[in-house]
Protein backbone atom coordinates (compact mmCIF):
# COMPACT_ATOMS: atom_id res chain seq x y z
CA UNK A 1 0.00 0.00 0.00
CA UNK A 2 1.44 3.43 -0.77
CA UNK A 3 2.26 6.25 2.11
CA UNK A 4 2.83 3.90 4.53
CA UNK A 5 4.55 4.82 7.57
CA UNK A 6 8.20 4.59 8.01
CA UNK A 7 9.67 2.72 11.63
CA UNK A 8 10.62 6.31 13.19
CA UNK A 9 7.68 7.49 12.36
CA UNK A 10 5.39 4.88 13.74
CA UNK A 11 7.54 5.04 17.08
CA UNK A 12 6.76 8.50 17.37
CA UNK A 13 2.92 8.03 17.03
CA UNK A 14 3.10 5.54 19.57
CA UNK A 15 4.63 7.70 21.65
CA UNK A 16 1.78 10.53 20.85
CA UNK A 17 5.26 12.69 20.27
CA UNK A 18 3.98 13.77 16.81
CA UNK A 19 2.22 16.93 15.80
CA UNK A 20 -1.38 17.13 16.07
CA UNK A 21 -2.44 16.73 12.38
CA UNK A 22 -0.06 14.32 11.65
CA UNK A 23 -1.27 12.34 14.22
CA UNK A 24 -4.70 12.45 12.65
CA UNK A 25 -3.07 11.45 9.32
CA UNK A 26 -1.47 8.69 10.47
CA UNK A 27 -3.96 7.24 12.32
CA UNK A 28 -6.32 7.12 9.44
CA UNK A 29 -3.79 5.44 7.40
CA UNK A 30 -3.18 2.42 10.25
CA UNK A 31 -7.14 2.22 10.44
CA UNK A 32 -6.73 1.58 6.36
CA UNK A 33 -3.65 -0.06 6.18
CA UNK A 34 -2.72 -3.96 7.08
CA UNK A 35 0.47 -3.79 7.03
CA UNK A 36 0.84 -0.75 9.47
CA UNK A 37 -1.17 -1.96 11.64
CA UNK A 38 1.21 -5.29 11.87
CA UNK A 39 4.44 -3.25 12.29
CA UNK A 40 2.51 -1.12 15.15
CA UNK A 41 2.01 -4.07 17.02
CA UNK A 42 5.50 -5.41 16.30
CA UNK A 43 6.76 -2.52 17.65
CA UNK A 44 4.83 -2.08 20.76
CA UNK A 45 5.69 -5.95 21.57
CA UNK A 46 9.57 -5.04 21.18
CA UNK A 47 8.64 -2.33 23.16
CA UNK A 48 8.03 -4.40 26.45
CA UNK A 49 10.72 -7.40 25.68
CA UNK A 50 13.30 -4.39 25.84
CA UNK A 51 11.60 -2.87 28.75
CA UNK A 52 10.88 -6.21 30.87
CA UNK A 53 14.70 -7.20 30.24
CA UNK A 54 16.05 -3.67 31.57
CA UNK A 55 13.85 -4.38 34.59
CA UNK A 56 15.60 -7.78 34.81
CA UNK A 57 18.88 -5.83 35.52
CA UNK A 58 17.36 -4.09 38.43
CA UNK A 59 18.45 -4.91 42.23
CA UNK A 60 16.24 -7.26 43.57
CA UNK A 61 16.06 -5.86 47.06
CA UNK A 62 16.61 -1.99 48.33
CA UNK A 63 15.85 -0.88 51.68
CA UNK A 64 15.48 2.88 51.48
CA UNK A 65 17.49 4.36 54.66
CA UNK A 66 16.99 6.74 56.63
CA UNK A 67 17.93 10.25 55.44
CA UNK A 68 20.76 11.36 56.89
CA UNK A 69 20.42 15.45 56.84
CA UNK A 70 23.72 17.14 54.75
CA UNK A 71 26.18 18.86 57.18
CA UNK A 72 28.44 20.05 54.23
CA UNK A 73 26.10 23.25 53.79
CA UNK A 74 28.77 26.54 54.14
CA UNK A 75 26.76 28.35 56.96
CA UNK A 76 26.33 25.39 59.02
CA UNK A 77 29.71 24.44 58.52
CA UNK A 78 31.01 27.74 59.60
CA UNK A 79 28.28 28.02 62.25
CA UNK A 80 30.12 24.72 63.07
CA UNK A 81 33.81 26.36 63.21
CA UNK A 82 32.56 29.04 65.64
CA UNK A 83 30.94 27.45 68.29
CA UNK A 84 34.60 25.09 67.88
CA UNK A 85 36.44 28.00 68.31
CA UNK A 86 34.21 29.17 71.28
CA UNK A 87 34.40 26.36 73.04
CA UNK A 88 38.02 26.01 72.68
CA UNK A 89 38.34 29.28 73.78
CA UNK A 90 35.87 28.93 76.86
CA UNK A 91 38.05 25.69 77.97
CA UNK A 92 40.89 27.66 77.53
CA UNK A 93 40.03 30.49 79.99
CA UNK A 94 38.43 27.80 82.47
CA UNK A 95 41.95 26.07 82.50
CA UNK A 96 43.61 29.09 83.10
CA UNK A 97 41.02 30.28 85.97
CA UNK A 98 41.10 27.15 87.65
CA UNK A 99 44.89 26.89 87.59
CA UNK A 100 45.22 30.43 89.25
CA UNK A 101 42.40 30.09 91.65
CA UNK A 102 44.39 26.88 92.66
CA UNK A 103 47.82 28.46 93.26
CA UNK A 104 46.08 31.38 95.00
CA UNK A 105 44.69 28.96 97.17
CA UNK A 106 47.85 27.41 97.33
CA UNK A 107 49.82 30.57 98.50
CA UNK A 108 47.03 31.28 101.04
CA UNK A 109 47.50 27.67 102.45
CA UNK A 110 51.53 28.60 102.88
CA UNK A 111 51.48 30.54 106.12
CA UNK A 112 54.24 28.69 107.90
CA UNK A 113 55.42 31.76 109.88
CA UNK A 114 52.90 31.17 112.23
CA UNK A 115 53.18 27.77 112.64
CA UNK A 116 57.24 28.24 112.68
CA UNK A 117 56.45 30.61 116.05
CA UNK A 118 54.17 27.95 117.33
CA UNK A 119 57.18 25.81 116.86
CA UNK A 120 59.59 27.71 118.25
CA UNK A 121 57.10 27.79 121.44
CA UNK A 122 57.24 23.88 121.99
CA UNK A 123 60.46 23.18 123.61
CA UNK A 124 59.45 24.99 126.46
CA UNK A 125 56.08 23.07 127.03
CA UNK A 126 58.40 20.14 126.22
CA UNK A 127 60.27 21.42 129.38
CA UNK A 128 57.00 22.41 131.29
CA UNK A 129 55.56 18.67 130.43
CA UNK A 130 59.38 16.74 131.08
CA UNK A 131 59.17 19.32 134.68
CA UNK A 132 55.17 17.75 135.40
CA UNK A 133 54.35 20.80 136.01
CA UNK A 134 51.66 22.95 134.83
CA UNK A 135 50.53 26.38 135.99
CA UNK A 136 47.02 27.32 136.15
CA UNK A 137 46.02 31.12 136.10
CA UNK A 138 42.55 32.40 136.58
CA UNK A 139 41.29 35.94 135.64
CA UNK A 140 38.07 37.72 136.21
CA UNK A 141 36.02 39.59 133.66
CA UNK A 142 38.05 42.98 134.73
CA UNK A 143 41.25 41.76 134.56
CA UNK A 144 42.08 40.97 138.16
CA UNK A 145 44.22 37.90 139.06
CA UNK A 146 41.94 35.07 140.64
CA UNK A 147 43.90 32.61 141.26
CA UNK A 148 47.54 31.27 139.96
CA UNK A 149 49.01 28.10 140.86
CA UNK A 150 51.62 25.51 139.75
CA UNK A 151 50.51 21.71 139.40
CA UNK A 152 52.72 19.35 140.14
CA UNK A 153 56.44 19.19 141.01
CA UNK B 1 6.45 18.72 47.88
CA UNK B 2 7.80 17.68 51.30
CA UNK B 3 11.55 16.58 51.00
CA UNK B 4 10.86 13.43 52.97
CA UNK B 5 7.80 12.52 50.27
CA UNK B 6 10.34 13.11 47.65
CA UNK B 7 12.60 11.13 49.22
CA UNK B 8 10.69 8.03 49.79
CA UNK B 9 8.93 8.45 46.36
CA UNK B 10 12.43 8.66 44.17
CA UNK B 11 14.80 6.90 46.00
CA UNK B 12 14.63 2.86 45.15
CA UNK B 13 14.04 4.75 41.33
CA UNK B 14 16.63 6.51 41.32
CA UNK B 15 19.34 3.65 42.86
CA UNK B 16 17.71 1.30 40.26
CA UNK B 17 18.69 3.92 37.36
CA UNK B 18 21.89 4.31 38.81
CA UNK B 19 22.77 0.62 39.54
CA UNK B 20 21.59 -0.58 35.99
CA UNK B 21 24.19 1.46 34.66
CA UNK B 22 27.16 0.81 37.44
CA UNK B 23 25.92 -3.11 38.79
CA UNK B 24 27.25 -1.89 41.89
CA UNK B 25 25.80 -1.45 45.19
CA UNK B 26 28.45 1.10 46.28
CA UNK B 27 28.16 3.09 43.82
CA UNK B 28 24.67 3.01 43.46
CA UNK B 29 24.14 3.58 47.17
CA UNK B 30 26.50 6.44 47.41
CA UNK B 31 25.65 8.68 44.35
CA UNK B 32 21.65 8.29 45.82
CA UNK B 33 22.49 9.88 48.71
CA UNK B 34 24.62 12.16 47.08
CA UNK B 35 21.81 13.11 45.00
CA UNK B 36 19.09 13.57 47.44
CA UNK B 37 21.59 15.64 49.53
CA UNK B 38 22.13 17.88 46.84
CA UNK B 39 18.79 18.20 46.77
CA UNK B 40 18.37 18.82 50.15
CA UNK B 41 20.69 21.42 49.82
CA UNK B 42 18.70 23.55 46.56
CA UNK B 43 15.05 23.21 49.12
CA UNK B 44 17.33 24.62 51.81
CA UNK B 45 18.37 27.12 49.86
CA UNK B 46 15.23 28.25 48.46
CA UNK B 47 16.21 26.79 44.72
CA UNK B 48 13.49 23.92 44.76
CA UNK B 49 13.69 22.74 40.84
CA UNK B 50 10.43 22.87 38.92
CA UNK B 51 10.90 19.35 37.22
CA UNK B 52 12.54 17.39 40.22
CA UNK B 53 12.53 14.28 38.66
CA UNK B 54 14.18 14.99 35.78
CA UNK B 55 16.79 17.13 38.41
CA UNK B 56 17.18 13.99 40.28
CA UNK B 57 18.17 12.01 37.55
CA UNK B 58 20.24 14.77 35.94
CA UNK B 59 22.44 14.75 39.13
CA UNK B 60 22.58 11.35 39.20
CA UNK B 61 23.38 10.79 35.80
CA UNK B 62 26.25 13.75 36.64
CA UNK B 63 27.34 11.72 39.21
CA UNK B 64 28.21 8.42 37.61
CA UNK B 65 29.51 9.90 34.43
CA UNK B 66 32.10 11.66 36.99
CA UNK B 67 32.58 8.61 39.08
CA UNK B 68 33.27 6.26 35.77
CA UNK B 69 35.77 9.01 34.59
CA UNK B 70 37.74 8.65 37.55
CA UNK B 71 37.51 4.77 37.61
CA UNK B 72 38.84 5.49 33.41
CA UNK B 73 35.81 2.93 32.62
CA UNK B 74 34.29 4.69 29.87
CA UNK B 75 31.92 1.20 28.50
CA UNK B 76 29.84 -0.60 30.26
CA UNK B 77 31.33 -3.99 29.21
CA UNK B 78 33.30 -4.40 32.51
CA UNK B 79 29.46 -4.99 34.19
CA UNK B 80 29.72 -8.60 32.01
CA UNK B 81 32.29 -9.37 34.15
CA UNK B 82 31.05 -8.99 37.18
CA UNK B 83 27.87 -10.60 36.12
CA UNK B 84 30.31 -13.44 35.52
CA UNK B 85 31.79 -13.25 39.03
CA UNK B 86 28.05 -12.99 40.76
CA UNK B 87 27.77 -16.21 38.36
CA UNK B 88 30.32 -18.51 39.91
CA UNK B 89 29.11 -17.62 43.37
CA UNK B 90 25.48 -18.37 43.66
CA UNK B 91 22.47 -20.95 43.78
CA UNK B 92 20.59 -22.43 40.71
CA UNK B 93 17.94 -20.23 40.48
CA UNK B 94 19.92 -17.19 40.27
CA UNK B 95 22.01 -18.63 38.21
CA UNK B 96 19.74 -18.66 35.06
CA UNK B 97 18.56 -15.26 36.60
CA UNK B 98 22.47 -14.16 36.36
CA UNK B 99 22.01 -15.77 32.87
CA UNK B 100 19.59 -13.74 31.46
CA UNK B 101 20.93 -10.75 33.09
CA UNK B 102 24.48 -11.48 31.43
CA UNK B 103 22.91 -11.67 28.26
CA UNK B 104 21.13 -8.54 28.34
CA UNK B 105 24.11 -6.92 29.66
CA UNK B 106 25.99 -7.94 27.04
CA UNK B 107 23.26 -7.15 24.05
CA UNK B 108 23.22 -3.36 26.23
CA UNK B 109 27.06 -3.38 26.06
CA UNK B 110 26.51 -2.98 21.87
CA UNK B 111 25.29 0.04 22.59
CA UNK B 112 27.22 3.56 23.13
CA UNK B 113 26.71 4.58 26.48
CA UNK B 114 24.74 7.42 25.34
CA UNK B 115 22.25 5.28 23.74
CA UNK B 116 21.94 3.12 26.87
CA UNK B 117 21.20 5.95 28.89
CA UNK B 118 18.72 7.21 26.83
CA UNK B 119 17.05 3.77 27.06
CA UNK B 120 16.99 3.99 30.75
CA UNK B 121 15.54 7.25 30.78
CA UNK B 122 13.11 5.99 28.25
CA UNK B 123 12.49 3.06 30.47
CA UNK B 124 11.95 5.30 33.52
CA UNK B 125 8.68 6.96 31.62
CA UNK B 126 10.35 10.31 31.12
CA UNK B 127 9.08 11.79 27.88
CA UNK B 128 10.52 13.09 24.54
CA UNK B 129 11.13 16.49 25.95
CA UNK B 130 12.27 15.27 29.39
CA UNK B 131 14.97 13.48 27.90
CA UNK B 132 16.17 16.02 25.42
CA UNK B 133 16.40 17.94 28.42
CA UNK B 134 17.99 15.87 30.16
CA UNK B 135 20.48 14.70 27.49
CA UNK B 136 20.73 17.83 26.28
CA UNK B 137 19.99 16.27 22.98
CA UNK B 138 17.71 17.88 19.89
CA UNK B 139 14.08 16.84 20.64
CA UNK B 140 14.39 15.32 17.13
CA UNK B 141 16.74 12.86 17.83
CA UNK B 142 15.23 11.29 20.93
CA UNK B 143 12.27 9.50 18.86
CA UNK B 144 14.87 8.90 15.93
CA UNK B 145 17.59 7.33 18.19
CA UNK B 146 15.43 5.02 20.53
CA UNK B 147 13.25 3.60 18.04
CA UNK B 148 16.51 2.55 16.49
CA UNK B 149 17.79 1.61 20.11
CA UNK B 150 15.07 -0.55 20.47
CA UNK B 151 14.72 -2.04 16.92
CA UNK B 152 18.60 -3.09 17.33
CA UNK B 153 18.51 -4.41 21.21
CA UNK B 154 15.25 -6.40 20.77
CA UNK B 155 16.57 -8.21 17.89
CA UNK B 156 19.63 -9.32 20.31
CA UNK B 157 17.01 -9.95 22.83
CA UNK B 158 15.33 -12.37 20.72
CA UNK B 159 18.85 -14.09 19.25
CA UNK B 160 19.96 -14.51 22.39
CA UNK B 161 16.50 -16.05 23.57
CA UNK B 162 16.59 -18.05 20.54
CA UNK B 163 19.89 -19.56 21.41
CA UNK B 164 19.14 -19.75 24.91
CA UNK B 165 16.04 -22.18 23.68
CA UNK B 166 18.49 -24.21 21.35
CA UNK B 167 20.71 -25.14 24.17
CA UNK B 168 17.44 -25.94 26.36
CA UNK B 169 16.61 -28.50 23.62
CA UNK B 170 19.67 -29.86 22.94
CA UNK B 171 20.30 -30.92 26.45
CA UNK B 172 16.91 -32.51 27.07
ZN1 LIG C 1 0.67 1.27 5.67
Amino acid sequence: MKNCVEKEVLFDFYHHSLEKDQMQVIKKHIEECKDCRNLLDLLSKDISLVKDSLNLLNSEIIEIPEFQAPTNNIKEKNKINYIKILSIAASICLLISISTLSILKFTRNQKPVNDYELLVFIPDMNDAWKAQSITVTHYDKDGVLVNHEIIGN
Amino acid sequence: MPFTKIYNLYYIRIYQFVYRHSFSHPDSEDITQEVFMNLHTEINKKNTPNNIKAWLYKCALNKFININKRKKVIHLTDNINQYEKALTNSIEYEVIQNEKKRLISKALSMLSQKEQILLNLYNDDFSYKEISKILEIKFTSVGKTLSRVIDKLAIQIKKSNHEELCRERSII
